[in-house]
């Protein structure tokens, strides 16, 4: 059953931040909300996530999912190692595949290590596995590769790409080739109000530069319009 | 082992340390006592340990200590529960935290001695301790319990409305980490201060089997060895009191309390 989102419409003191926003979004595979910095697209996401009430319009499909989210900040729990954070939000029975997703993600050495005793990218690391472990229907990733080192971003990204196959994954970003590796279809925000400009579905092998930097020039020349 | 003895000397260091500075102050008080040259206003350091060590020899101080103790932390109990249960609804609630306000403020500013008269007129002499320990004990836990819970992280409860369906959870996880350092500091704060002003309402309501009661007795007989002996008792056992409470939340919080210590 699609995510249908019917009309939102959502102001922060008398400034509209969002009108009229009508969408149709696939309960599975990897979407992109692709847009410039400021437009919205974190609000749009809390406004998913439940976190945020619009002032108008509603969201059908949602119901009884479950959501995880890699918020924009890492807000990982200061009191709770890393194992910790990662293990709060797994359900009891798999709390022991926790080692294996930390080894994954490279983090096994720095499991009894506090936030505050770890790098803005280990962080970052920690927060993007305990979205993970989380398992929802949907995840959705608030610029999840913010802070992270070009070896990081590459290893991260297959685990999310994987994990993402089998659910609705929502990456929000404003950098062109993260949005085009890694989504089925990209939807492009713009001004005024969180206007949708349009739906590029990506289908070609994004591993050719060629392809690649087609698509990245075709999204910067509709974010321009 | 070698960090272990290099911590055992630093921990010996530090207690000569201690014991050199009481001792300093202990030589300041026999040189007046020598200056002054009169008991009945500053007895001997030696004459106030000999009676102190003569009175912790008696079933009697320790009969009395026991009572004026439970007293204290009767007062202070309640008004950690009254505290806690206030700022959690205030915090909820808006129009009630104005309507709380003021209250808590008049409590404040009130001298105590008012409110021990007020409380000698409604109720008998073992009540006014008790009384008089909540009221001292309850604005200063409120206001810091209070602030706790308004400074709880918005970002941080948030996160934990995605990922922590259930709101046990989310105060397990959240709001008590959050809050107890304030609860903390309040703790330390107010039982200092109850235990003060409760030894103060045992003299002016003169409480049967209290400390009170031992400080009038040796004002009216001009017993200045004893008010010394039974003032360094109040202040051993206000100290050891503080120590026990904090020991107790740091046992019971054990985690939270490491993860501030660290930082």
């Amino acid at each position: 059953m699609p995510i249908l989102v019917k009309n939102i419409s959502k102001s922060f003191n008398q400034k509209v931040i969002i009108k009229d926003l009508s969408i149709e979004l696939p309960d599975k595979g990897k979407i992109c909300f692709f847009g410039k910095t400021g437009i919205g697209k974190s609000l749009f996401m809390d406004i998913l996530s439940g976190l945020c009430t619009p002032d108008n319009g509603c969201i059908t499909g949602l119901e009884n999912k479950k959501i995880s989210v890699v918020f924009q900040e890492d807000r990982l729990l200061p009191w709770l190692t890393a194992l910790e954070n990662i293990r709060s939000v797994m359900c009891k029975r798999k709390k022991c595949l926790c080692q294996d997703l930390l080894k994954n993600i490279g983090m096994q050495n720095y499991a009894d290590k506090f936030p505050d005793e770890l790098s803005g990218g280990m962080r970052r690391k920690i927060a993007i596995a305990r979205a993970l472990a989380h398992e929802g229907d949907v995840l959705l990733l608030d610029e999840p590769f913010n802070g992270l080192d070009y070896e990081s971003k590459n290893r991260i990204f297959d685990i999310i790409y994987e994990y993402s196959s089998s659910r609705l994954s929502i990456l929000v970003t404003h950098n062109a080739e993260e949005a085009i590796k890694f989504s089925d279809k990209i939807y492009i925000f713009g001004n005024p109000f969180f206007k949708l400009i349009y739906q590029m579905d990506v289908h070609n092998n994004i591993n050719n530069t060629k392809i690649m930097n087609e698509y990245k020039n075709k999204l910067y020349r509709l974010l321009e319009v | 082992m070698k960090i272990f003895i290099i911590n055992h000397k630093k921990y010996v260091k530090d207690i000569l340390n201690k014991l050199l500075i009481y001792f300093f102050w202990i030589f300041i008080w026999y040189l007046i006592y020598l200056i002054l040259s009169q008991e009945i206003l500053v007895p001997s350091p030696f004459q106030v340990l000999k009676r102190l060590v003569h009175l912790v020899a008696t079933l009697e101080f320790w009969l009395i200590l026991n009572y004026t103790i439970i007293r204290m932390l009767i007062g202070f109990l309640i008004a950690v529960f009254a505290s806690l249960t206030f700022a959690i609804l205030t915090s909820l609630s808006y129009n009630l935290s104005i309507v709380i306000n003021p209250l808590i403020h008049v409590i404040k500013s009130t001298p105590v001695i008012s409110f021990i008269v007020i409380a000698l007129i409604l109720m008998k002499s073992n009540g006014v301790p008790i009384f008089i320990s909540f009221l001292v004990s309850f604005p200063i836990m409120y206001s810091c319990l209070y602030q706790g819970i308004l400074q709880v992280d918005l970002k941080l409860l948030n996160m934990s409305k995605v990922f922590y369906s259930s709101k046990i959870n989310i105060l397990k996880k959240v709001y008590i980490p959050s809050v107890l350092p304030f609860f903390i500091s309040a703790c330390s704060t107010a039982i200092g201060m109850a235990w003060k002003a409760e030894v103060t309402a045992e003299v002016i309501a003169n409480t049967r089997y209290s400390i009170g009661e031992k400080l009038y007795e040796s004002k009216i007989y001009m017993d200045t060895v004893d008010l010394f002996a039974w003032t360094i008792s109040i202040i051993f056992i206000s100290i050891t009191m503080e120590n026990i409470v904090l020991s107790v939340i740091n046992k019971c919080f054990n985690k939270y309390m490491n993860y501030k210590i660290r930082i």
